[in-house]
């Protein structure tokens, strides 16, 4: 399968900073003949294919977000190997051919869509009920299109889409999750485990190097949001800056103090004897189980799973490794994370700091909060009644939102899915986004129970 | 259509300007900026902060139309919205069912009915549906449906009136909530509450010294909790030589469709002094009463200002002068919501407005 793409991909040509808005102006406007938002020229093309596609659409006739994200992006649009397809702005000259790229490709979605319709039936039938069939069939749908055109011509459609339900359903659920507790708990493993648990541990002793400072990484952040440097974050990787920049979680607290773990001083993971979805402990001191066991909960593609012993060592000497993730990119995006997240903090910024940078836009969203907050009726941080943790979690919002970045990262690795510079931005920034969603959640909840006796 | 100016500065592009206050602001987080209705304002088209155009680029021109949005991402000073698109419409009336989950008026003393979250919930969900691809929070449909209990819904199914439109949004949601993967529950309505109106406290054996009321403000309790049209009476009275501090508060009506919920915390303060309120057994209201210290006697008039709060939402701010005049307006606005056609349907589910 092609691999995903990055949905908001930014290829701006225009200088970072403050002349970001007006360059984003003259492709829009004054070059109104020139160039059209990207947006349109898809909704205009989406909407000539009509009811056929409606699994596919909102009830406004739109391409639903999913369907921009897991198909028309990565698998037909391509905006990586058609760089005029990408980003906010489409050049006149191309917007005929992304407008014929979505009407060609539409007996395929057309196709695509009443594959969908099928297998939302065969899971009826199985008896299925969680997860997002749209996250989990979209893309095998538009595999078995891809393959068989559409369903009506293909004798054993039904069969095609029951096998899609049950492979997809087995890989997630919890025949594979019971096998990968048996084996991390099997007496015979577990001694083995630990003694390798032991052991890559024992080497992290031996510290790598520190590389001497370098400006690199501070030049990649200020222009990630506008006009990435594939080269520059090729260097950060090459250079190994994000393994010598995880050497600072081995002074004591500075884990502690980006929320990864609740301890002074970073401790060696367990085995690890159980795991749920919810209420995990931060991310260091979560067991090999639990931090195995969160790929099985999330998307991810069978074709980039590995065989759960595999999984399961692989997870132990990522455990060991700096920032306990395998990818130098990830170590490097965790830096980022990192420098950019200092903008959630009540500590000042450099007026000199252009509006474009991460830094800057974070701690805008991050300010926003109270305004929606206030317009929403919900509780404000100063409520007596707010739980300690949440409270905590929003007044020092740089610790859930390491957490998360981490979180994401790790699901990436497992999944296989390579950060590259183009997605750094989108990382950083949807990772606020849905920490604050939570907090929201959670603020509302503490209204609906706080008049139950506890 | 009124022209919206432009204002454009480090922080990005602004189009109007925001409601001033959080009662009358209906808000929707698109992708790359906040849009905001002032909802009693009976304006179509949001004002906007535009903080990352190249996102809101996508959708910007189903808001304010094609012409326009490039007119906002490019140099011009102010536009003039066109006519409204569906999307639009279906933006509108997302964020006024948001707004009306959290700050619709309900109250006995003004006659305003209340509203039942859950039908309110499945509406939600659906217009949240009709626009996913412009708002910002990617699991806008999962979220807007864990929400949803169609109890509500389904006893509506049963109205002469209103019976189809019910039948038709139970089976909407429904198949959106097999389509994003959702469970919905559908749990026992409540039973019908019938209160009788006001009812006042008192304090038997005890000699009232001094009284007064004053407004409530909504933004430091939860909804649903209060009257919103209902005064916080208190009274300091002596009783057995001690000074008493009596505060009665009336409820709001609930609606009989939904489940009943807890009540969050309540508490009302003057001067040095605080007060518990509980709900009443008898009677609509949230009363309590505390000793006082004596010097709350001392306090000079203007500065025996009472307020309530619950300390679930925030700790005690302060009760603005305006702020009776504010909700009396927004509660004038539902009492014209009530009789239109386009209402939402938890609205004429509460009025009695049929098809």
């Amino acid at each position: 399968m092609v691999p995903r793409a990055s949905l908001h991909t930014r290829p701006w040509r225009c200088r970072p900073g403050a002349l970001r808005l007006r360059c984003v102006s003259q492709a829009l406007s004054t070059n109104l003949g020139v160039s059209l938002p990207r947006g349109m020229v898809i909704a205009d093309a989406w909407a000539q294919l009509g009811a056929a596609v409606s699994p596919l659409s909102n009830s406004s006739g739109r391409p639903l977000a999913r369907t921009v994200k897991l198909i028309l992006d990565p698998l037909i649009l391509r905006p990586v190997q058609n760089p005029h397809f990408a980003g906010a702005a489409i050049a006149i000259d191309h917007v005929d051919a992304l407008r014929d790229s979505i009407l060609d490709a539409g007996p395929l979605l057309a196709a695509t869509s009443d594959w969908f319709r099928l297998i939302k039936r065969a899971r009826r039938k199985a008896k299925i009920t969680d997860g997002n069939p749209q996250d989990l069939y979209f893309q095998h749908c538009y595999e078995l299109a891809h393959l068989h055109g559409a369903p009506e011509g293909v004798v054993n459609a039904t069969a095609l889409a029951d096998e899609v339900v049950t492979e997809v359903q087995d890989l997630r659920g919890d025949k594979t999750v019971g096998r990968l507790r048996d084996f991390v708990t099997d007496p015979g493993h577990a001694a083995e485990l630990s003694r390798l648990l032991e052991t890559v541990w024992r080497h992290d002793a031996h510290a790598e190097n520190m590389q001497p400072p370098s400006t690199l990484l501070a030049d990649f952040l200020a222009d990630c949001a506008t006009r990435p440097d594939s080269a520059a974050f090729a260097k950060l990787s090459a250079d190994r800056i994000g393994t010598s920049e995880a050497s600072e979680l081995r002074s004591d607290g500075t884990a502690q103090e980006y929320g990864l773990t609740a301890h002074r001083s970073v401790r060696p993971p367990t085995l690890g004897d159980r795991a749920s979805k919810s209420r995990l402990p931060k991310p260091f001191d979560r067991s090999i189980l639990e931090r195995t066991f969160a790929s099985f909960t999330t998307i991810f593609q069978r074709e980039s799973m590995e065989d759960i012993p595999r999984l399961v060592v692989k997870e132990i000497h990522r455990s060991a490794a700096p920032w306990q993730l395998s990818e130098e990119t990830s170590r490097v995006t965790m830096a980022l994370g990192r420098d950019a997240s200092t903008g959630l903090t009540p500590q000042t910024i450099d007026t000199d700091i252009p509006r474009s940078h991460p830094l800057v836009r974070l701690r805008s969203r991050w300010q926003r909060q109270p305004y929606v907050h206030r317009a929403l009726r919900l509780p404000d941080a100063t409520a007596a009644d707010l739980p300690e943790d949440l409270r905590s979690d929003i007044t020092v919002i740089r610790r859930p939102y390491l957490r998360r970045l981490w979180v994401r990262l790790h699901g990436r690795e497992l999944r296989g899915e390579q950060v590259d510079a183009q997605t750094v931005w989108d990382l950083l920034d949807g990772v606020l986004r849905s920490v604050i969603m939570d907090q929201r959640d959670r603020l509302r909840g503490t209204l609906e129970r706080s008049g139950e006796p506890s | 259509m009124k022209p919206f100016p432009l204002h454009r500065d480090n922080a990005g592009i602004e189009v109007g300007k925001r409601p001033a206050h959080p009662e009358r602001t209906a808000v929707i987080e698109a992708r790359g900026a906040l849009l905001t209705w002032d909802e009693i304002g009976a304006t179509t088209h949001p004002a906007a902060e535009i903080f990352d155009p190249d996102q809101a680029a996508d959708w910007l021109w189903e808001v304010y139309g094609r012409r326009n949005s490039a007119a906002v991402l490019g140099d011009a000073s102010e536009i003039r919205p066109d006519e409204p698109s569906t999307v639009l419409a279906a933006a509108r009336r997302l964020a006024h069912i948001r707004w009306a989950s959290r700050w619709w008026p309900a109250s006995s003393l003004a006659g305003v009915p209340p509203l039942s979250a859950g039908l309110l919930a499945a509406e939600e969900a659906e217009m949240v549906f009709a626009v996913e691809h412009l708002l910002e929070d990617e699991q806008a449909v999962e979220r807007a449906l864990a929400q949803v209990d169609l109890g509500p819904v389904e006893q509506l199914t049963g109205d002469p009136r209103l019976g189809q439109t019910a039948a038709d949004l139970l089976e909407r949601v429904s198949d959106l909530a097999d389509d994003y993967g959702v469970e919905l529950p559908t749990l026992p309505s409540g039973a019908a509450n019938d209160w009788a109106l006001a009812a006042g406290g008192h304090t038997a054996g005890a000699t009232p010294i001094a009284s007064g009321s004053h407004a409530i403000d909504w933004t430091q309790i939860p909804p649903g909790l209060v009257d919103a049209a209902g005064r916080a009476r208190w009274e300091l009275s002596r009783r057995h030589g001690e000074t008493v501090l009596t505060v009665v508060v009336p409820a709001a009506p609930r609606s009989s469709v939904d489940r009943p919920s807890a009540d969050p915390p309540l508490f009302a303060q003057l001067g040095p002094s605080e007060v518990r309120l509980q709900r009443s057994t008898n009677a609509p209201q949230f009363h309590g009463s505390a000793s006082a210290p004596s010097s709350v006697m001392l306090l000079p008039a203007d500065r025996r200002n009472l307020q309530v709060y619950s300390p679930a939402m925030t700790r005690p701010r302060g009760v603005d002068a305006a702020t009776a005049e504010r909700q009396a307006e927004i509660i004038s606005y539902a009492h014209r919501l009530a009789g239109q056609p386009d209402a939402l349907l938890a609205v004429r589910a509460a009025t009695g407005v049929g098809d």
